[in-house]
C-alpha cells in the first residue's frame, strides 16, 4: 500500500496504491467552516448534483449511465464534523480487470460532468430535477420524527448547548429550505467550487500519476484556500446541576439518553484513552452497562455508550419501558461513578485494546475505511495504523480514571412512550 | 475435499463434508479478516415438524427466542466475552429459512472456531433463564414494532399467504413468547440442531486443510443423536389471503407495498435461479431507477423517492414486493397495478441488467462477509454454490421474455399506511 500526497495547488489529490481489491474508491471531500443556516442548502446542493447533469438531464438516463459504468455506486452525504460541514461525494467501481481498460477515464468523464456540466439553464438550476430534489429535502427533514432515537438525541444535544453545531440538525431546516431557488442554488454552488476547501482520496489497483493528470483535466477550478478555526469544538459550557428534560411521544419504547461533556481532554486521551474508557463502559456485548443493565436487570434491549469527540461530548442510550426510568438512571448513574473509582479489572483493558487493534486490522481490508484513516490525518492529523497501536497499547487503568474524571453530566433526556398496560385498558 | 475454481471471481471453493454430516465450506482470501458462520436449516418458519415418532407443534417467534437462548453457557465463559477478550466480534440472526451464528476476527481462528462450535452445539436452557429471556424479547417486539417498515412488511406477508407460516414475523407475539418454555426450546432444539441439517462457511485470511482439521477434531468428541426429522408441507394456494388492507400509523408520508405472488414452478423448466433472475429483472425494468414508469410518476409529482423492491421466497412461491411513498397514496396504487398489466420489457434493458448482476457478482466477491453470505443463501434456497456468472451469460433475453410470458402476475395484495387521525 503507497500513499501519495499531491498539492494541486486548487486541491490535494491523495492517492492509496494497492492491488488488495477489486474496486477503485474516490472521496472528494468539500469542507467549510460550518453555519447553522447553511446546513440545508449543502444537503440541497450534494443531493441535487448525483440526481442530473446537463447531459444526463433526467434521473433515469443518469441511473442508466450507471449501469453502463458496470453498476458503479455513488452516493453523497452532508456531515457535521466539530466546527466545519463536509460535504463528500464517494464513488466504488470495479477495476480495469472486471471491466474494461478506459474505466479510469470513464469515470473521471462522469465525475466531471456531475460537478462542472451541472443540469442548469440561464444560470439556474433547472426546475424539474430542483423541484423533485427540494420535496425530497421536505421530506426527509420532516421524517425526522419517524425515527425515535434520531429524534432523541437531536433533543439531548439542544439541550445539552445549543451553540455546539453537534445539536444542529443534520437533516437541515423547513425555513431554510424555503428560502432555497434554483438561482441561490446555482450561486452557492459556483461559491462552492471556488471557497470549499477540497480533498479527493482515491485508493486501488491504479497509476497515481495517470490519476493526477485525470484529476487535472477532468476537476479543474480555481481556488483560494484559507484555513482558519480549530476543527474541534472546545468550548461547550459545563452544568453543575445536571439538567432533566421529559417529554411524551406515541412510541410505545421510551428512550432514556444521558450527556456528557468532556472537559479539558488531551489528544491523547481523546482519540486512544476514551476509546478504552468506552469499551469498558458501553461499547461491547460485555460492557458493563451491557451486563448490569440489560443482562442483570433486563431493563432494556439495547443500551451503549458513544464519544463525539470532535464536539466534546459523550452520550449514553438505552431503550427501555417508561416504569424502569428511575432504576435505569440509578443503574446507569453508578455504573459511570464505578469508572471513576476504578472498579473494574485489568483484563478489560487488555480486552478493549485487542478488540481496538482488531478494529484497525478489519480497516486495512475496507477500502474506504483506509481512506478514513487519511482522511482524519488530513483533518485532524491523527495518526496512521502501527502508530495508533503503539499509542493504544500505552494506555493504562490510571489514564482511563483520570479521564472518567474529567466526564461532566450535563443533561439527562427521556422521551417517555406509552405505557403498554394504560393501553390495554382502554 | 472438493475444490472448485472460481474463475470470474479469481476465489477458489472447497467443500468437505464430515462423518457425522457437518458440511463445511470454505472460500480463503487474502487479507486480515476471518468470517465464521454456522447456520442451522432452522428459521421461523417451521412451527410443526416430527421427530422420529413426536409430533411436535412450536408457537411463532420460537427460532429467534432459540437463537437467543443458544448464547446460555453452564460453566465457561459466555460468548460475547469470549470474543470481545480475543478481540473479536459475534452475533446470531435468525430469518424465516435458517439461524446463523456467527463470528468476524482477525487471528485466533483455532480458538474461535471451537468455541462457536461449543457454545452452539452444547445447549443450556433452564426455567430460569428461559423466563429471564422474555422481558429482553418482548422489549426487542416492541422496539420493531415501532417502525412502520416493519409493520408494512409484517401485514404484506401476513395478507399474501393463506396457510404457510411465513405469515408470522420473525420475532412472533407477545403473547406468543409468554407460552415458551424449556422443553419446548429443547425440542426444537434436538430435532433442528444436529450436524445433518447444519453447515460451516468460512471465508477469509485461513487454510482450508487447517480449517477442517479444527472442525474435525472438535466434531470427534460431540456426540449427537440420530438425525430424523421431518417437517410438515403446507398447501398453499396461489391466491392471496387478503387483497387489501389499510393501516393507520404515525408516518409523515403515506407508504404502500404492492405484493405479487408468484407460483415457483412458473410453468417452466429453467433453474429456480434462472427464474428468478429473470423476474427480477422485470421488476427491475418495469418499477427500478431506469424504468419510464418511475419517471413519468416523479415528473407528475406522485413520487419524489425511487421504488424499493423486495423478494422472499417459500417452498412454492415468490412473493415480490413494490414499496412506495406518496401523498396520493391511493392513485399511486392504481397506476402501479395498471402498470403489472403490460407485461413487455425491451431487449437492451435485460442486456443491461445482465451486466449489473455480474457486477455485483464481482463486487460482492470483494469482501469476506459478502462471499460468506452469498454461500450461506445459496444453500439454503438451491441447495448448492451456484456460480452465477456463468449462469447468468445464459439468460438471454428470449430466456427472460419466455419466463415473463408465462408469469401469472394477478396474485396481488396491498396493504396502504396512512397518516393517524388525531
Amino acid at each position: 500500500m503507497k500513499y501519495t500526497k499531491y498539492d494541486l495547488g486548487s486541491l490535494n489529490l491523495h492517492t492509496v496504491k494497492t492491488d488488495k481489491f477489486k474496486t477503485v474508491t474516490i472521496k472528494i471531500k468539500f469542507k467549510k467552516e460550518i453555519k447553522k443556516e447553511e446546513i440545508t442548502i449543502r444537503n440541497f446542493l450534494s443531493e441535487i448534483l448525483l440526481r442530473t447533469t446537463k447531459k444526463y438531464n433526467t434521473e433515469r438516463l443518469m441511473n442508466i449511465e450507471k449501469d453502463n459504468l458496470y453498476s458503479i455506486n455513488y452516493a453523497s452525504s452532508t456531515t457535521i464534523s466539530g466546527n466545519y460541514n463536509i460535504m463528500s461525494f464517494d464513488f466504488v467501481y470495479l477495476n480495469s480487470k472486471y471491466t474494461n481498460e478506459n474505466i479510469d477515464e470513464d469515470v473521471f468523464d462522469f465525475i466531471h460532468e456531475i460537478f462542472f456540466n451541472p443540469n442548469i439553464e440561464n444560470n439556474k438550476f433547472k426546475k424539474d430535477t430542483f423541484k423533485v430534489v427540494k420535496e425530497y429535502m421536505r421530506t426527509i427533514i420532516k421524517s425526522e420524527k419517524e425515527s425515535p432515537s434520531a429524534y432523541a438525541m437531536n433533543r439531548l444535544f439542544e439541550n445539552m448547548e445549543d451553540k455546539n453545531p453537534i445539536s444542529f440538525k443534520a437533516d437541515g431546516y423547513i425555513e431554510d429550505l424555503d428560502k432555497i431557488e434554483e438561482k441561490n442554488l446555482f450561486e452557492y454552488y459556483k461559491e462552492t467550487l471556488n471557497k470549499d476547501i477540497i480533498d479527493i482520496f482515491i485508493i486501488g489497483d491504479i497509476e497515481p500519476n495517470k490519476i493526477k493528470k485525470l484529476v487535472d483535466e477532468k476537476f479543474h477550478i480555481k481556488t483560494f484556500k484559507k484555513t482558519s478555526k480549530s476543527h474541534y469544538v472546545l468550548d461547550n459550557k459545563i452544568r453543575l446541576i445536571p439538567n432533566i428534560i421529559k417529554e411524551k411521544s406515541k412510541y410505545k419504547q421510551s428512550y432514556l439518553l444521558l450527556g456528557y461533556n468532556l472537559c479539558d481532554l488531551t489528544p491523547f486521551e481523546l482519540n486512544y484513552v476514551s476509546y478504552i474508557y468506552s469499551s469498558i463502559l458501553g461499547g461491547s456485548g460485555d460492557s458493563k452497562l451491557f451486563n448490569e443493565v440489560r443482562e442483570k436487570n433486563s431493563l432494556c434491549y439495547n443500551i451503549f455508550d458513544s464519544f463525539y469527540r470532535i464536539n466534546g461530548v459523550m452520550m449514553i442510550y438505552a431503550g427501555i419501558s417508561k416504569e424502569n426510568y428511575e432504576k435505569a438512571v440509578n443503574i446507569i448513574k453508578k455504573q459511570v461513578k464505578e469508572m471513576e473509582k476504578g472498579i473494574f479489572d485489568e483484563e478489560e483493558i487488555t480486552k478493549a485494546k485487542a478488540s481496538y487493534i482488531s478494529g484497525l486490522k478489519e480497516i486495512e481490508d475496507t477500502p474506504s475505511s483506509i481512506l478514513n484513516m487519511y482522511v482524519s490525518k488530513e483533518y485532524l492529523n491523527l495518526e496512521l495504523f502501527d502508530e495508533r497501536i503503539n499509542l493504544i497499547n500505552k494506555v493504562t487503568k490510571k489514564d482511563i480514571i483520570s479521564l472518567a474524571k474529567k466526564l461532566k453530566l450535563n443533561t439527562i433526556y427521556f422521551l417517555e412512550g406509552e405505557d403498554k398496560n394504560d393501553k390495554k385498558r382502554t | 475435499m472438493i475444490k472448485k475454481e472460481l474463475k470470474d471471481l479469481d476465489l477458489t471453493l472447497y467443500e468437505e463434508t464430515l462423518s457425522n454430516g457437518l458440511k463445511i465450506y470454505i472460500v480463503p482470501k487474502k487479507g486480515n479478516n476471518i468470517y465464521v458462520t454456522l447456520t442451522a436449516k432452522y428459521g421461523s418458519d417451521i412451527l410443526e415438524f416430527k421427530n422420529g415418532n413426536k409430533d411436535i407443534k412450536v408457537v411463532p417467534g420460537i427460532a429467534h427466542f432459540l437463537e437467543h437462548k443458544v448464547f446460555e453457557v453452564k460453566d465457561k465463559i459466555e460468548p460475547f466475552a469470549f470474543y470481545s477478550k480475543n478481540g473479536a466480534d459475534c452475533n446470531a440472526s435468525t430469518t424465516h429459512e435458517k439461524t446463523t451464528y456467527m463470528f468476524s476476527s482477525t487471528d485466533k481462528l483455532s480458538e474461535n472456531l471451537n468455541y462457536l462450535l461449543d457454545f452452539v452445539l452444547d445447549p443450556y436452557f433452564t426455567d430460569e433463564n428461559v423466563e429471564k429471556e422474555k422481558g429482553i424479547i418482548k422489549e426487542e417486539i416492541t422496539m420493531i414494532a415501532d417502525n412502520p417498515f416493519s409493520k408494512l412488511n409484517d401485514t404484506s406477508l401476513y395478507n399474501s399467504f393463506n396457510i404457510h407460516p411465513i405469515k408470522n414475523s420473525i420475532g412472533g407475539k407477545v403473547e406468543d413468547i409468554e407460552k415458551i418454555n424449556k422443553e419446548m426450546l429443547y425440542d426444537v432444539y434436538n430435532s433442528f440442531y444436529n450436524p445433518n441439517n447444519m453447515f460451516v462457511v468460512v471465508t477469509g485470511n485461513v487454510d482450508e486443510k487447517e480449517v477442517i482439521e479444527i472442525i474435525k477434531e472438535n466434531q470427534k468428541k460431540k456426540k449427537f443423536n440420530k438425525y430424523d426429522t421431518e417437517i410438515k408441507k403446507y398447501e398453499e394456494k396461489d391466491n392471496v389471503f387478503k387483497k387489501e388492507e389499510t393501516l393507520y400509523l404515525p408516518v409523515s408520508i403515506p407508504k404502500l407495498s404492492v405484493n405479487i405472488k408468484i407460483n415457483i414452478e412458473n410453468n417452466t423448466d429453467y433453474p429456480l435461479f434462472l427464474k428468478r433472475c429473470a423476474l427480477f429483472h422485470f421488476f427491475q425494468i418495469k418499477f427500478g431507477s431506469t424504468s419510464i414508469f418511475q419517471e413519468k410518476l416523479k415528473k407528475e409529482g406522485l413520487i419524489t423517492e425511487d421504488f424499493g423492491l423486495n423478494m422472499v421466497k417459500t417452498d412454492k412461491h415468490f412473493l415480490f414486493m413494490i414499496l412506495g411513498e406518496s401523498d396520493n397514496i391511493e392513485l399511486l396504487k392504481e397506476k402501479i397495478l395498471e402498470e403489472l398489466k403490460d407485461t413487455y420489457i425491451d431487449d437492451v434493458d435485460i442486456e443491461r441488467r445482465n451486466k449489473v448482476l455480474i457486477s455485483s457478482a464481482i463486487y460482492m466477491s470483494d469482501s469476506v462477509f459478502g462471499i460468506n453470505n452469498k454461500i450461506v443463501n445459496n444453500i439454503i434456497d438451491y441447495n448448492e454454490y451456484i456460480e452465477d456468472i456463468p449462469m447468468i451469460k445464459k439468460l438471454t433475453s428470449k430466456v427472460v421474455k419466455e419466463i415473463i410470458s408465462k408469469t401469472n402476475f394477478s396474485n396481488v395484495s396491498t396493504v396502504i399506511v396512512k397518516k393517524e387521525d388525531k
